[in-house]
């Protein structure tokens, strides 16, 4: 069975075209995705500015992670499941839609990047973590993380209007 | 004059038929600017408010978390009302009509006109009341919230 021939499964199951056709749970689902990126992009953004050392140079990077891990990850959380129940409703139409397969490829990316960053903090402790101005390559991953997540939001936004 | 006419007298406007004679392509391009303005503006309401409930950021005082958010906060609110408009613009009578625009701009003004009024009373103390400050970012979220939700409806009504 092809990806094609299992995303026409998923549009064409019951749960799939109730949801893709109804008249409220579909916008609502949409504006859930749409409103958890405050907390999950949103708020990487501002971490990725205090690692750039632009932004509240002054609080300890350790802190401002661990006050924000359980909301950034809930934002994510609530990203993903209203994400998957969009691409249930609409599976095939999305794997050939050009901005949505752009999207994912910028999301592997960003998750890539995200772990790596991860594991990286938890081996180097976090002493390191809380200088004003961080390493080069946590630097690095900073820049590339606001590029990720941030292609993710305007080819997710740009994705209704691809035809192909 | 009613409002519907004031709808169609824009729509004939100079600047309304410039923004519809710009190819549609470009248009989009205030959609994703529109998107991300608005996260610009939510993200650091959500931590402001987060603040005001006692969660994150809690070495620093509320006054110093609003000093160091409220910047992008505004400059998010710049941006998408700038890209919102532009997109009111382009067709204001079917956004006049659209049965979710006027609910959506009447909230806009409402969370503005809160939103000032809690600044000016909670951010300024550096020991809000935690009752009032709590009651005021429970609205403040739910207002500017409920913004995004209309707005996203939009597109669907």
């Amino acid at each position: 069975m092809t990806l094609i021939e299992i995303a026409q499964l998923l549009e064409n199951s019951e749960f799939g075209t109730a949801l893709r056709e109804s008249q409220y749970m579909f916008p609502i689902v949409e504006g859930i995705h749409l409103l958890g990126l405050a907390l999950s992009f949103g708020l990487i953004f501002f971490i990725d500015l205090r690692l750039l050392g632009i932004f509240l140079p002054e609080v300890p990077i350790s802190l401002i992670l661990q006050q924000f891990r359980a909301c950034i990850f809930g934002g994510f959380v609530t990203t993903f499941i209203s994400g998957g129940l969009l691409f249930w409703a609409e599976a095939a139409k999305m794997l050939a839609n050009s901005g949505f397969q752009l999207k994912l490829l910028f999301m592997f990316f960003a998750l890539i990047n995200a772990l790596s960053f991860e594991l990286k903090s938890v081996r180097r402790g976090s002493a390191w973590l809380d200088q004003v101005l961080a390493p080069l390559d946590i630097r690095f991953a900073a820049c590339a993380s606001l590029i990720l997540w941030g292609g993710v939001t305007i080819f997710g936004r740009l994705t209704p209007y691809m035809s192909g | 004059m009613t409002t519907h006419t004031i709808a169609n007298t824009i729509q004939d406007s100079s600047v309304s038929t410039f923004l519809r004679s710009i190819d549609h392509d470009f248009i989009v391009v205030f959609e994703v600017v529109h998107v991300l303005g608005l996260l610009l503006l939510l993200s650091p309401l959500v931590v402001i408010n987060l603040r005001l409930l006692g969660v994150g950021l809690k070495q620093q005082t509320v006054a110093q978390v609003f000093q160091a958010f409220y910047p992008f906060m505004l400059g998010g609110l710049i941006v998408a009302v700038f890209s919102g408009t532009s997109l009111f613009l382009t067709f204001p009578v079917m956004y006049y009509n659209n049965p979710m625009f006027l609910p959506k701009i009447g909230l806009l003004f409402l969370a503005v006109t809160v939103q000032l009024a809690l600044i000016l009373t909670t951010t300024q103390q550096t020991y809000p009341t935690p009752l009032f400050a709590k009651s005021a970012a429970l609205l403040s979220l739910t207002l500017w919230f409920g913004i995004g939700f209309a707005g996203r409806a939009i597109g669907f009504v």
